[in-house]
């Protein structure tokens, strides 16, 4: 392939998009190279398609694991031809999803900012490492960040969750009746209980309409109210003519010239199966945390042979994600029958419990250290198999059966936490040197295991949901065991830290501009240059990153730097 | 046995089924229930084999179709019709599980090929010929020919949690899945979606509203009840 450009681009998702589109819009020359398929939100997306008309009612299976409708083409936990693997006995979930737009055509859009406590986390409690930056000097640029891509939330002036600049963010959809409930029990225990900030508009922006509160953000948005590359930020940078989007370009390696320094990539064009080579003056990756440190350990040299930019051997290390519960399922008895009216709202929550014992933790009053975040899902939702639970609930049979189910719809709630984990040498993935995928690049083979540390945040996880639930003169429906509480890595699907960022060049991979240190034309812009991940959605601070970074890289190549 | 229940192919899907079966093998389903002497051995005929694969990870979400064929036998799908319009019989408020197809979709259930819905295969096949079994013996006649209290006098052992005798317990578990299934057949069709009288899947101009102001009025008085604070939009 003839190069004609500046820079290439791994990956279309969150971070590869970003890059893609702060890079055309500074006058760059941009190859974006996707290994999914192409896709197209407007003809694409299920908006008001009902459960009964796909197969199963639309229950998960391995081909569709959150549901037929969920916009994961040719993705999920398992992916045919594309193996990984893991050490014995233990196991990490690894989500993925081979399309224009990757993941952000059905991630959930929650998007949470870090705050100061969750870039300087050692110098707090002395665990894992802090970021080279403090929050103060990257605030302007979550500003900016959501003021391009659109989210919604309410400033609550909380104790580490930062407000926005007041144009910055739109306004949140009210709470339903249920969510109210909940809230209340949280008042009195002096557990906040808040708005979620979502990458979801309740206000128009550039030719992207307002939700109108009616279909799935999880199937994608026709209407481009939820954020996903594929309806913002690529269509955008397109509109620039200075970028060039190659999807079914599996990458394979980074290459490097004799000096040792890279200068393109190796693809596979899934379409004829043949290599193709393309050179340019600086690569990033965007592939994802782990398939970006896959890349990097795959392209071994003569001057790299331990993988490119790895002489720290941190590549692929301090993989992290956030520690999530199994759903704890209630039945709140006092929501039987209550007024009905339309519950929908933006599909997902509205309301949420962020962590808020950080004094006490200082104080030493808990015995785990960081926190988490509790979700509670429920209310009239449309029906689909399982009916939030009140299947699961059902007993008997008949004319009673029915009234039952008209009285319990809607009563129910799912649970669940997300935490925050420390950095752990037992939590990683490395190249596995048996298995090929079907294009016979190695794959990965992971490592996990959640340390005490985790354990014990997870006891207090379930107490709480407990608490909550008793409060409510609730009953349990589903409750995991209080040593079973933890689903496997991976599950959040929030992983990160495969390359982390830092001052010292033998204990990070970047500078705190997802910079090699290694390799200064080598720019990595997704989850794996976090150096430890709050117990906060990662996407809006990759998304973030993805943007001051490719400013930074942009200013390099202007000055005539790289 | 009559054919009472007429498979529902017209439900307005975008389902389309596949040419039925290639030569179906046979499969027998590992279940001895107790025969007395004087009672008949129970025979559902056998279900076909598995056949189709799943609709892959690409599959249309605007056109979806499902790829594997259905299994049951003629006289599986007559006491599912029978216990599903038990479980879910007509009222003031919409009409019975057969009425709406929720028989099809067990068997479309039963018959795809992933993990979970072979395993509930197992269960049901088994629970549907344990029943009959249960009917040839007490009453010397096939399930579906049992009158409304003969039915409900097998089914009042396996259906309720508290009530189920120890030694059920893997009956009580088959009526709770085919229950779970049959819950889920139903209430996402239209008739079934009326009954829960839900709303929603419209477009709302302008902002969402929250709770309505019914739903906060009934809200508060829960929360006034349990001595907890008051709470608006
Ligand atoms: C169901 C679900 C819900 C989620 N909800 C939330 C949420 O509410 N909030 C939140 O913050 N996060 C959420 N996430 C996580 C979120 O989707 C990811 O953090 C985010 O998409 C990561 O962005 P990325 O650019 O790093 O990777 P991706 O979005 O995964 O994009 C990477 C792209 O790179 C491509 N690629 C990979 N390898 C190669 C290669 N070798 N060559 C070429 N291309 C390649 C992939 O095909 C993919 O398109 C959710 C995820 C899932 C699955
Ligand atoms: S609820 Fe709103 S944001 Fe979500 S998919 Fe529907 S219109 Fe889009």
């Amino acid at each position: 392939m003839k190069s004609n450009y500046d820079v290439i681009v791994v990956g279309s998702g969150a971070g590869g998009a970003m890059s893609a589109y702060m890079l055309t819009h500074a006058g760059y020359r941009v190859l974006m190279l996707e290994a999914g398929r192409d896709y197209d939100p407007a003809s694409e997306t299920p908006m008001f398609q009902m459960e009964r008309d796909a197969p199963l009612r639309g229950a998960a299976t391995p081909d569709r694991p959150k549901g037929y409708y969920m916009a994961t083409h040719n993705g999920g936990w398992e992916i045919e031809g594309q193996p990984y693997t893991h050490a014995d006995g233990e196991q990490f979930n690894w989500f993925r999803t081979r399309m224009l737009g990757g993941r952000t055509n059905h991630w959930a859009r929650w998007s949470p900012r870090y705050g100061p406590y969750d870039f300087k986390p050692k110098s707090r409690d002395g665990l894992g490492v802090d970021w080279p930056f403090a929050y103060e000097d990257i605030a302007d640029w979550y500003d900016k960040t959501e003021r391009l891509i659109g989210v919604y939330g309410r400033n609550d002036g909380l104790e580490n969750h930062p407000d926005s600049a007041p144009d910055a963010i739109q306004p949140a959809p009210a709470p339903r009746a249920y969510e109210l409930f909940m809230k209340a029990a949280c008042d009195e225990l002096g557990i906040p209980c808040v708005p979620v900030n979502r990458a979801v508009l309740t206000r128009p922006l550039d030719d992207r309409a307002a939700c109108f509160y009616a279909t799935h953000c999880m199937r994608g948005c026709s209407i481009g109210a939820a954020f996903q590359t594929t309806t913002s930020l690529l269509p955008m940078a397109k509109k620039t003519g200075k970028l060039n989007i190659k999807t079914g370009a599996m990458v394979r390696e980074v290459l490097t010239d004799s000096s040792g320094r890279p200068n393109g990539v190796e693809f596979i064009d899934q379409a004829t199966n043949t290599h193709h080579q393309v050179h340019a003056r600086v690569v990033v990756l965007a592939a994802s945390a782990c398939e970006t440190a896959r890349l990097m350990l795959n392209s071994t040299s003569e001057n790299h042979p331990d993988g490119l930019a790895n002489t720290s051997g941190q590549v692929g290390r301090n993989l992290l994600d956030n520690p999530q519960s199994k759903p704890v399922v209630a039945y709140f008895p006092a929501l039987d029958g209550r007024p009905n009216y339309d519950e929908f709202g933006a599909a997902s929550a509205h309301l949420h419990i962020p962590w808020w014992l950080y004094q006490e933790q200082a104080r030493g009053e808990l015995d785990f250290q960081r926190g988490y975040q509790l979700i509670f899902f429920g209310g009239r939702q449309p029906p689909g198999m399982g009916l939030g639970g009140v299947a699961d609930l059902a007993d008997g049979y008949g004319r009673d059966l029915k009234q039952q189910v008209r009285s319990q719809f809607g009563s129910t709630m799912t649970f669940i936490a997300q935490g925050e984990m420390i950095p752990s040498d037992d939590c990683y993935c490395e190249i596995d040197p048996n298995v090929k995928d079907r294009w016979g690049i190695p794959v990965l083979k992971y490592h996990w295991k959640w340390s005490d540390q985790e354990q014990r945040q997870a006891r207090h996880m379930r107490q709480t949901i407990l608490t909550l639930v008793e409060r409510l003169q609730g009953q349990i429906v589903t409750l995991p065991e209080e040593d079973d509480f933890l689903s496997p890595g991976g599950t959040c699907i929030h992983e990160v830290g495969t390359a982390r960022m830092g001052d010292d060049p033998t204990l990070s991979v970047t500078n705190q501009y997802g910079q090699c240190w290694d390799a200064d034309n080598l720019f990595l812009m997704d989850g794996s240059v976090f150096a430890s991940e709050a117990h906060k959605n990662p996407t809006l601070t990759i998304l973030m990153l993805a943007m001051r970074n490719s400013e930074y890289l942009a200013q390099q190549l202007s000055k005539g730097e790289l | 046995m009559s054919d009472r229940y007429q498979p529902k192919v017209n439900r307005r899907t975008t389902l389309k089924w596949m040419a039925s079966v290639m030569g179906a093998s046979l499969m027998t389903y590992g279940c001895t229930p107790a025969v007395t002497p004087t009672s008949r051995r129970a025979d559902l005929g056998v279900a076909k084999a598995i056949s189709g694969g799943g609709y892959g990870q690409d599959a249309s979400m605007i056109h979806p179709l499902v790829p594997w064929s259905k299994t049951m036998s003629k006289a599986q799908m007559q006491i599912t019709a029978r216990v599903c319009d038990l479980i879910l019989p007509r009222d003031e408020h919409s009409p019975a599980a057969s009425d709406v197809g929720v028989p099809d979709f067990i068997d479309e259930w039963v018959s795809a090929p992933y993990p979970q819905q072979q395993q509930d295969r197992e269960i049901v096949l088994e629970g549907l010929l344990w029943l009959e079994q249960q009917a040839l013996d007490q009453f010397q006649r096939s399930f579906v020919d049992l009158d409304r209290g003969e039915a409900a006098s097998i089914l009042d052992t396996i259906a309720y949690a508290d009530k189920v005798a120890h030694r059920l317990q893997p009956q009580t578990r088959f009526f709770a899945r085919l229950r779970w299934l049959a819950l889920g057949a139903f209430y996402t069709t239209e008739e079934g979606i009326r009954d829960l009288n839900f709303v929603g899947n419209q477009p709302i101009a302008g902002d969402y509203p929250g709770a309505s102001p019914e739903a906060l009025d009934h809200i508060n008085q829960v929360l006034t009840g349990m001595g907890l604070p008051q709470q608006q939009v």
